[in-house]
């Protein structure tokens, strides 16, 4: 069993990265089979390691043998766990939707025109995984920086398969991606030169130990600062929503819903693990939660006034950002009184877990039906509800999930960062909640109510000016596939739901080698 | 005790990298970007790091910075972007924000750096003593490919992957590499005829070097790639290895790497795990092969600098 | 230690601090797009000058932990770590300088020649619009 556990926290990486150099040299449909082969036998691979977290155990791999300082060292934790589980769930149903409507993977030029479907999609997405994956039981600093690159990278480039109108943002994109990283990359080099070691574990170690605070601090702003751009929070946070609403249909729900906790993910492992500063870097986090409170406002108030479908889901990333970072003081208030740090760090992990599943569905939805209706203007999607009621009860079980109505995960997430907070005595942090959710309510009713309204006629909404095969199809002529990806999407809406009966036993989950 | 040399080049650099940073030319950047990459190999020279200014002056100045003037030159004036007028109101803002922010970020980093009280790197003992295990006498190529190979083959992996995305941004039959190239003095192919030997004479010494002495795939990779591209500049038809070559060279270096690693699970050993018994050749056949992905890589992203027929 | 006072290395961390924080305000402050891919590039090189730069200090300093190690070069690891940030660097300058091509090359023929695209590309564009 231990060795099972072993090759698969390996596995877990280097298998959709070999598919993912392998797919580079099939052919169109070839990549479609081979990529679903991979997602499912990856997804399978993080069973084995989930389980023996969910054991109490938290299974290492000492790569090659080389123990750290010297070498790389795998860990599968309880944070890696439920977001390999995570990203397991959202990878293999978004694997299959690019694989049965290879038009949401965008649109590539031959030497006769632009024509729907990219199948340069699959080597870099599979590669994203990989990194995300990587990201996820990284024990080692300079390896999280060069997984971050991977997923970087990749991301990018995923965000350039939308055609033209996409490379704007996704040079934006690449430009704050690199500044991020290389600006988490200074950190790695202050950390290693204190503490002479680039293994996480041993670096706090040496940390706890050394009296002056100021490198361990100025490291943790570099790479907090570098984080945040990657996040996307709110001072940080123009990038994100011309590349999250120009790429591709199934690019968006992976770069909202997976990418950006990749970001998350390290900045949890910086602050909980590596850098153990607490009294020094208390001003930090409230700066952070500041930040935090502001995106949850702002962020929900430019999401009301879009009028189209993919950017009020962006700008609904942003504002869901707000909460994970809202959560920070509260997670470092450790020492003075009791019993808030823990449920402040299931809450920020709940919560962005129920981000992935909800926003991977609703980015998913608006997608598809940008693709179909070839715009996501609201105004003209007034009736599409008719034609695909499938995609509306999904798109409405994941508002049930962001907006944080019982039973979600969002919901749970909320509870335990307001249980927290009023344990902290921190009420405004309550109040920000509840103004973000009332927000929240509002965009999302005003983005989904008009698809169920009636259609003003029958037809308005079918684009007039195009007679080529990309044109939307109407709606009698779905093939089956397409049928089968609607509903796949209403899957994640279930999911959104279901995962809310999961609140508790994440929280037992992440106490599995916590700092 | 520091030496006016350090001095010198260190206040070169600081020119350079302002010289790279303020006109307003885009050849001007450029050209300073390839001027500061030759002052950082010397700097590294200096700090006694000839395998990183063996990479820097491969990969960095020499093909970096290439592909930077090459883009300079082909689109000189951004068309409709209003060169780099920020803003036309105050002119004057922008800069000096820049200047202070720049400042006090320094200064703030380089206090904490002087307060430091570093620490060296424990890795040092278990370099020396584990290195005998990977087959291999030299450092870097020991870290690269044995302790960390982990790191290094995720990064060829983000090699190759830039390479998927510039072809994903090209048209499917990467037609680029039938396109003509602009014309070139006749002497060129003359010294192409004699450069591209030596070119890959040093490649092939700089990899089979690496085990070694300083060297390795990635300098190696450079040096191919610099080939390539000038064959391809002289007009030496490379239609054939484009079309069929270059994308199993691209993937056999991640393939084969992840393939040798695979060996270790195989054999009741962690992921990576090279026996001593035969650490060397998997090490040589990795490392031989990373090179041709990394040589196929960097001429890729040279290839699909130019723009297919449906965007010009 | 603490009297590092200035020796060439710690010359050399400043320098690639002021390198790494002029090129990153540089960066935001822009809007040319070559300049901008130049001065992420700046800030990649003041990074890697100083993670070079650590990696000399142990064959800088004669002290005592050198010599129990043995270690005579600079620190090995270090230096392969550089390395690594440099291919990374090329391969992300790579993709954006391409980036940049297409988006110009693009923007080069917006008005004049968008007749002679095939009528999918001009469904596509005006559905964006």
């Amino acid at each position: 069993m231990t060795e099972l556990v072993e090759f698969s926290l390996g596995a877990l990486v280097l298998l959709p990265l070999l598919a993912a150099a392998v797919v580079m040299l099939i052919g169109h449909t070839a990549r479609r089979v081979l990529g679903v082969v991979t997602a499912v036998v990856t997804a399978g691979f993080t069973v084995p390691v989930v389980a023996t977290v969910a054991d109490g155990d938290a299974p290492e791999l000492v790569l090659g043998g080389f123990t750290a300082p010297l070498g790389i060292t795998l860990r599968g934790d309880g944070l890696a766990a439920v977001f390999l589980a995570g990203t397991a769930l959202i990878a293999v149903v978004l694997t299959v939707f690019a694989a049965l409507v290879p038009a949401a993977t965008g649109e590539h030029l031959t030497p006769s025109g632009w024509r729907p479907g990219h199948p340069g999609f699959w080597p870099l997405w599979l590669g994203c995984w990989a990194g995300l994956n990587g990201v996820y039981v990284s024990g080692d600093l300079f390896n999280l920086y060069v997984g971050l690159e991977l997923v970087g990278l990749t991301a990018v480039a995923l965000v350039a398969l939308g055609g033209r109108k996409s490379w704007d943002p996704a040079l934006r994109y690449l430009f704050i991606a690199v500044l991020g990283s290389l600006l988490f990359l200074t950190g790695v080099g202050l950390l290693a030169a204190v503490t002479g070691t680039l293994d996480i574990a041993q670096a706090r170690a040496v940390l706890e130990e050394v009296e002056d605070p100021t490198a361990g601090l100025l490291a943790l702003s570099l790479m907090t600062v570098g984080l945040g751009m990657k996040i996307a929070l709110v001072p940080m946070h123009r990038w994100l929503v011309p590349a999250h609403s120009a790429a591709p249909a199934v690019v968006s729900p992976i770069l909202s819903g997976l990418v950006i906790k990749a970001g998350l993910v390290i900045l949890l492992r910086v602050w909980l693990w590596a850098v153990p500063l607490v009294a020094e870097a208390i001003w930090l986090a409230w700066l952070l939660g500041a930040l935090g409170a502001i995106a949850v406002l702002v962020g929900s108030v430019l999401a009301l006034r879009q009028d189209r479908l993919k950017p009020l889901v962006a700008y609904s990333t942003i504002a869901q950002i707000g909460y994970w970072f809202l959560a920070f003081p509260l997670l470092v208030t450790e020492h003075d009184d009791a019993g808030a740090a823990p449920g402040a760090y299931s809450a920020i992990v709940a919560l962005a877990v129920g981000h992935m599943v909800a926003k991977g569905g609703l980015f998913a939805a608006a997608g598809y039906l940008k693709l179909r209706f070839g715009t996501d203007e609201i105004a003209r999607l007034r009736g599409a509800g008719a034609q695909y009621p499938a995609l509306i009860l999904a798109m409405g079980a994941c508002a049930v999930g962001l907006i944080g109505l019982p039973v979600s995960l969002g919901f749970a997430g909320k509870w335990q960062l307001a249980t927290a907070a009023v344990g902290a005595q921190q009420w405004w942090v309550v109040v920000v909640i509840a103004a973000g959710t009332l927000l929240a309510a509002g965009y999302l009713l005003r983005g989904i109510a008009p698809l169920l309204l009636q259609a003003p006629q029958e037809s308005d909404h079918q684009l007039p000016d195009t007679g080529d095969e990309t044109a939307p199809a109407a709606a009698g002529s779905k093939t089956r596939a397409e049928g089968a990806g609607e509903l796949l999407i209403l899957l994640l809406g279930v999911a959104t739901i279901g995962t809310g009966f999961l609140g508790s036993w994440i929280y037992d989950l992440l106490g599995v080698g916590l700092w | 005790m520091i030496s006016p040399v350090d001095l010198a080049l260190g206040a070169a650099v600081l020119l350079v990298a302002g010289l790279s940073l303020v006109p307003r030319s885009r050849l001007v950047v450029t050209m300073g970007f390839l001027a500061l990459g030759v002052l950082v190999t010397m700097v590294w020279l200096r700090l006694d790091s000839l395998d990183v200014a063996l990479a820097e002056a491969g990969i960095g100045t020499g093909l970096l910075s290439g592909l930077m003037v090459w883009l300079a030159v082909r689109s000189p004036e951004p068309p409709g972007a209003g060169g780099m007028e920020p803003s036309p109101r105050l002119p004057w803002l922008r800069p000096a924000v820049g200047v202070v922010c720049g400042a006090v970020l320094t200064v703030v980093t380089a206090a904490v750096w002087l307060r430091v009280e570093d620490r060296l790197p424990a890795w040092g003992g278990p370099v020396e003593e584990q290195l005998p295990d990977t087959g291999v006498e030299h450092g870097i190529t020991g870290v690269l490919l044995a302790f960390r190979a982990y790191d290094t083959l995720l990064e060829s992996a983000i090699l190759m992957l830039t390479a998927a995305a510039v072809m994903a941004l090209s048209s499917t039959n990467l037609h680029q590499a039938a396109a003509p190239m602009p014309p070139v003095p006749l002497a060129l192919p003359w010294a192409t005829r004699l450069l591209v030997p030596a070119l890959v004479l040093l490649g092939l010494w700089l990899l089979f070097a690496g085990s070694r002495d300083s060297g390795g795939a990635f300098q190696s990779g450079a040096v191919l790639a610099a080939a390539l591209i000038l064959m391809r500049t002289s007009h030496i038809d490379l239609r054939g290895l484009s079309t069929y070559l270059l994308r199993p060279a691209l993937v056999v270096g991640v393939v084969v790497f992840i393939l040798a690693g695979l060996v270790g699970p195989m054999l009741g050993l962690p992921w990576l795990s090279w026996d001593p018994d035969w650490a060397f050749a998997a090490v040589l056949t990795v490392e031989v092969l990373l090179t041709t992905g990394i040589a196929a890589g960097l001429y890729m992203l040279f290839l699909t600098l130019e723009n297919p027929e449906g965007v010009r | 230690m603490l009297e590092l006072g200035f020796d060439a290395i710690t010359w050399y961390l400043v320098i690639s601090t002021a390198v790494l924080m002029f090129g990153m305000v540089r960066l935001l402050l822009v809007r040319d797009l070559v300049a901008r891919l130049v001065a992420l590039d700046v800030t990649g090189l003041g990074v890697l000058l100083m993670l070079v730069a650590l990696a000399a200090r142990s064959s800088d300093e004669t002290g005592a932990q050198a010599a129990e190690t043995g270690a005579a070069g600079p620190d090995a690891v270090l230096q392969a770590l550089v390395i690594t940030g440099l291919v990374i660097a090329v391969a992300f300058t790579g993709l954006g300088a391409v980036l940049i091509r297409r988006i110009e090359g693009a923007k080069d023929t917006e008005g004049s020649d968008s007749g002679e695209e095939s009528p999918s590309t001009a469904g596509e564009r005006d559905r964006d619009d």
